[in-house]
């Protein structure tokens, strides 16, 4: 059996004193905003700004109002949902508008397989009142608090190689644009503009409501294990191919990698062990800060530490299992490359990644299955997913001069609510639709009044 | 991202238990808080429909580390400081708690009723 350190010999190596910085990641406090204005920041605190008007309007007419005035008046509008971006895509000087009155469910048809919502509701809500109806998503992204609108415009996605991002589910859609339309799209309406507004980026019009596809209630069996690094990257597309969900997190400076599975399984009681998260991640960063001088010491001491045969099982209904709360704030770049190509990649990110003796954070890896949004990540193309983090508060600028050009030579897109250096030549060259998007975009706003100073870079708009 | 890979690995390294809920205080929830967390709801139907939409994401979850619905041990110390200061945690953020806690039209007033309410201490009553 493999040594552990107990909570005794961690206090006496010095962790006690570290517990005090980790106890409270306290903020500092909002500046005033501008008159009758609205401070906002971003769940990381990366990204923030000083708004005329946090508005949230409370049906489609008070949203139309809001679209109409910003093109009268040339005062653009963003709109915002759980603020979980970390990318620059809601600061603005015009005004913010959320759609946190604009939740809940409005119909739903079991024998379709559909419900229609409000395009307000944060998935973990959708979730919820779906299970009452005796229904679920088929897939659902690993964080729920996000706005169904701000996370299919972002193209969020879960992990799966049979299942498409939370999108590719997304049956119809109202727009409503700064021009004063109501736009219905979807179910054998104007195929083209959803599969533009899929992926919008808040860019087309604000989405008002949605029809999704929906299962019936499932349950899912989680398994977790780990493997040696080396292992599991030879494991992992046969892993992907055998289970619903696969997805596996390597541990930086230790030599494993945790594999996650999910299947479906009849239903029963549920069994779910407390979560540890995050007193895993609190471990990883007390070994980087202890041993992070002194990288060969570091993983001597992580596979002397490490038992690799413990394995831990979980049963509950699917949403309960997909998504999960992020109590550690960090801030996040995420690449999707061919998946034929995705192990390759990872390899080369791994070993990039450490040589960097400050990361601490797990990378994570992910599959998605192809869809024809024509901003999608995923735009026909099977995918997988790298995810790379960096402790809000520490230096991530490494996310972008030093891992992303590995992803540049793998044809990764990145994904729109993280961080990224992409400009407008850069999409232009990875995504077929692009230059149909961006006609689509001007003739819906053709002022502009829904960009900011990042999607103006993203389309190639000048200011 | 979903780091699941924690709940085992946590163990394997031997430290799952080490520092959970520093600052919490107050000891552990077990099954039954846990269960009321997550069903319980405000009186009023249109807080709880707030309250739904917002704070449960977090407040009725405990791999979240905010302190539980209903759990009062975890809520004693925090009243402690006083409600002014647990209005401007939520106005600015805190820890993981974004800026207004994911209830952008919740006033100063609701946010009040909100916390009362997740106390347990009756202001609000529960259903």
């Amino acid at each position: 059996m493999k040594p552990r350190l107990s909570r005794r010999a961690m206090l006496q190596l010095g962790g006690g004193a570290l517990l005090g910085a980790w106890a409270a990641q306290s903020r500092a406090p909002l500046a005033a905003p501008p008159a009758g204005g609205y401070r906002w920041r971003n769940w990381s605190g990366l990204q923030s700004c000083a708004a005329r008007e946090l508005a949230t309007p409370g049906d489609e007419a008070e949203l139309a109002k809001l679209l109409h005035e910003a093109a009268r008046t040339g005062v653009p509008l963003r709109c915002v949902g759980a603020g979980h971006s970390f990318s620059p895509l809601v600061p603005t000087a015009g005004k913010l508008v959320s759609l946190d009155r604009m939740s809940g469910l409005l119909s739903h048809d079991a024998a379709a397989g559909e419900a229609t919502l409000l395009a307000g509701t944060r998935i973990g809500l959708l979730a919820r009142l779906l299970d009452e109806k005796g229904l679920a998503l088929r897939n659902q992204p690993d964080i729920d608090a996000q706005s169904y609108a701000g996370a299919i415009s972002t193209a969020t996605h879960g992990t799966g190689a049979g299942l498409p991002a939370l999108h590719a589910d997304a049956r119809a859609l109202r727009l409503l644009t700064p021009s004063g339309l109501a736009l219905d799209c979807g179910k054998g309406r104007d195929d083209d503009l959803l599969q533009a507004a899929r992926v919008s980026l808040g860019s087309l019009g604000v989405i008002a409501r949605a029809t999704v596809a929906a299962l019936p209630a499932y349950h899912l069996q989680r398994k977790l294990w780990l493997l040696p690094a080396q292992d599991m990257l030879e494991a992992a597309p046969e892993l992907a191919r055998r289970h619903r969900h696969f997805e596996f997190y390597y541990l930086p400076f230790t030599g494993y990698a945790a594999a996650i599975v999910h299947d479906i399984r009849p239903p029963g009681p549920a069994s779910r062990p407390a979560s540890a998260d995050e007193d895993m991640l609190r471990e990883l960063r007390r070994l980087r800060d202890w041993l992070g001088g002194m990288p060969a010491l570091r993983r001597w001491t992580a596979r002397r530490l490490i038992d690799p045969d413990l394995s831990e099982l979980a049963f509950d209904k699917s949403w309960r299992l997909l998504s999960t709360v992020r109590p550690t704030r960090f801030n996040e770049s995420e690449w999707h490359v061919p998946r034929e190509a995705g192990i390759a990649c990872v390899r080369e990110v791994i070993d990039k990644l450490e040589r960097r003796n400050d990361v601490f954070f797990p990378l994570e890896f992910r599959f998605v299955k192809a869809d024809d949004a024509w901003l999608s990540p995923f735009y026909r193309r099977d995918s997988c997913s790298i995810a790379i983090h960096a402790a809000a508060g520490e230096p991530h600028d490494y996310l972008l001069t030093e891992i992303a050009p590995l992803f540049r030579r793998y044809e990764g897109r990145p994904h729109w609510g993280k961080l990224h250096p992409y400009g407008a030549a850069d999409f232009a060259a990875l995504y077929p639709r692009w230059s149909d998007f961006l006609k689509l975009r001007r003739e819906l706003d053709p002022k502009g009044a829904l960009l900011n100073h990042h999607l103006r870079r993203v389309f190639g708009v000048p200011a | 991202m979903a780091m699941d890979w924690a709940m085992a690995a946590g163990r394997w390294l031997g430290w799952a238990w080490l520092g959970v809920l520093a600052g919490c205080g107050g000891g552990k929830p077990q099954a039954a808080d846990l269960q009321r967390a997550e069903s319980m709801r405000p009186a009023d139907a249109r807080l709880a429909g707030k309250y739904q939409r917002s704070c449960l994401i977090c407040h009725g979850n405990q791999a979240s580390q905010a302190p539980l619905a209903g759990f009062a041990p975890a809520w004693k110390p925090r009243l402690e400081k006083g409600m002014p200061l647990l209005l401007a945690h939520v106005r600015d953020g805190f820890n993981a708690m974004p800026v207004r806690g994911y209830c952008n039209d919740c006033s100063d007033e609701e946010f009040g009723r909100l916390i009362a309410f997740m106390a347990g201490d009756g202001g609000e009553g529960a259903r």
